[in-house]
């Protein structure tokens, strides 16, 4: 489903972001991206989404070979993709139901589907009640359910989370981590990158840790925190 | 594009509505500067209607002289209008001329007092141009059966000169507003643009096409720029028809152009320049942010 082959990612700044970046996640699968802050996770996700272009190395995503994608196919791409933002990039001047229906007027998608689709996102991050409102008049944590609700709208085969728990309380952040294993199992590929060390632990999930820019281990079922010699310090 | 316009609609209301300062800035930028460019239009039209009257007044007279018969007169006429620059060619019986002149001067002269009409008769030139007037008049003086040419040959330089000026500089003047004008306008557009870059952004991450993030804006500024012209052209047309009737009756000789006839092609202009500038701003500025 999603494929990086020798990546690298250079910013205009001179800062090498990912050093040769060798990653592959089969459909279906649950990766959590840990590493200390600036360790390219971010980075990692945008270059999925193409909103970075890596200065060397292949990425294939779906169907879709990034390297070879014309611009007028990016939005294609980026309709199979859930993200999550950790700035969660609502539309400050559309309501949480209109900015949910948004993803789904790209598409093209009926009137009445989108209806139905909004109203069952928002039910699935009890935001019901809220759909009315605009971003500003919500809290961090509603903010954050209301992208979360955004990324699931489209049905993506692919959801990335960049920190989906950093504005959460513990149980709100338990539920989340909930729901997103409940669309993994549907079949969606997930991908969080997070800092929150419980969750990680509790979910025993595949663990990518990135350390300045590069993999520094990768494994199945794993813990935030690898009990191995010579792994890296985290935070 | 079409089955999506029910959407882009509602995205024009919503923002124009939500971003209320944004859409006002916008619109009061585009009535004031049409309001400008209206006003020097009607200037320059008038200006122009001005000029046109006063050449089509300028005249030849082309004196007979009094042994000329019926038929050389005729065989005349017939000479003149196949020269080129002439528009047309009328005989004027001294009869007829002595009834202009009373009437030029208001009946204060009459037949009886000055014995036998002493106007010859004449043939009157009307030129195509007013440029044409001063060498027509030499090669009319040429013919055979006239007596003398009279024009106003000093008058007739005048008011080439004044056409000339009105058109350019009335040119000039409408380009120099219209180019400030798109300058500000896009200039404004942009600003409103700008405020919501990172919308933009956010719409192309979500997997918007680029003409689905452009078509609204692209509306936005097509009905700000009408509202703004339409602000400006309820204005103007409020305001001429007084003013035009106050200067008319200050300065009597000049004829202003009636409303009916003026304001009609003002309208319009303003309506499509309107609507022009704010969709070709709105699709410059889109265009910048979706480059990223």
């Amino acid at each position: 489903m999603i494929e990086l082959h020798g990546v690298n990612l250079v910013y205009p700044n001179n800062v090498h972001a990912l050093h040769d970046i060798d990653l592959h996640i089969e459909k279906g699968g649950f990766v959590f991206l840990v590493g200390a802050t600036g360790s390219g996770k971010t980075s990692l996700l945008k270059l999925i989404y193409r909103e970075e272009i890596p200065t060397t190395g292949e990425i294939f995503v779906d169907t879709h070979d990034l390297s070879q994608l014309n611009r007028s196919r990016i939005p294609y791409l980026r309709r199979k993709i859930g993200v999550v933002f950790q700035d969660f990039k609502l539309l400050p001047y559309k309501t949480i139901y209109e900015n949910i229906a948004y993803v789904l007027e790209v598409t093209g998608a009926a009137s009445h589907d989108i209806q139905k689709r909004v109203k069952k996102v928002l039910e699935m991050v009890s935001l019901t009640e809220k759909s009315e409102m605009l971003p500003g008049e919500l809290s961090g944590g509603e903010q954050q359910r209301a992208s979360i609700a955004r990324a699931l709208a489209n049905r993506p085969l692919i959801l990335l989370a960049d920190e989906p728990t950093g504005n959460l309380d513990p149980d709100t952040s338990w539920e989340l981590v909930q729901l997103l294993d409940r669309v993994n199992t549907q079949g969606t590929t997930v991908i969080v990158a997070t800092h929150n060390k419980s969750i990680v632990d509790a979910m025993k999930k595949r663990v990518v840790v990135l350390n300045e820019g590069r993999i520094a281990y990768d494994e199945e079922k794993a813990s935030y925190i690898p009990n191995r010699q010579g792994a890296p310090e985290l935070i | 594009m079409i089955g999506n316009l029910p959407f882009f609609l509602r995205e024009v209301y919503l923002n124009m509505k939500r971003n209320i300062l944004m859409t006002v800035a916008s619109i009061s930028t585009v009535m004031i500067l049409a309001l400008i460019i209206g006003f020097f239009l009607i200037i320059i039209k008038n200006l122009n209607s001005l000029a046109e009257n006063t050449t089509s007044q300028l005249k030849i007279q082309a004196r007979l002289s009094s042994a000329i018969t019926r038929a050389q007169e005729e065989e005349l006429e017939k000479k003149m209008s196949a020269l080129a620059g002439v528009k047309s060619v009328k005989f004027i019986s001294k009869d007829e001329a002595l009834k202009r002149l009373q009437k030029r001067m208001k009946n204060k002269i009459s037949l009886t007092d000055i014995g036998e009409n002493p106007l010859p008769d004449y043939l009157e030139i009307e030129p195509a141009s007013a440029e044409e007037i001063s060498v027509l008049a030499d090669k009319i003086k040429h013919f055979k059966g006239v007596d003398k040419v009279i024009h106003l040959k000093d008058l007739a330089k005048r008011i080439v000169t004044l056409n000339q000026l009105t058109h350019s500089v009335g040119l000039a003047v409408i380009a120099i507003v219209f180019i400030g004008t798109l300058f500000i306008v896009s200039n404004t557009i942009q600003l409103t643009v700008f405020a919501r870059r990172k919308e933009i952004r956010t719409m192309q991450l979500v997997g918007a096409a680029n003409w689905f993030i452009r078509w609204p804006f692209i509306f936005e500024g097509m009905l700000q720029g009408l509202i703004g012209a339409l602000a400006a052209i309820i204005m103007l047309d409020l305001i001429y028809p007084v003013m035009s009737i106050k200067i008319q009756k200050s300065i009597s000789f000049i004829n202003l152009l009636p409303s009916a006839h003026i304001l009609l092609g003002v309208n319009l202009t303003l309506i499509v320049l309107g609507l022009g500038i704010g969709a070709l701003g709105s699709f410059i500025s889109v265009n910048k942010y979706l480059k990223l």
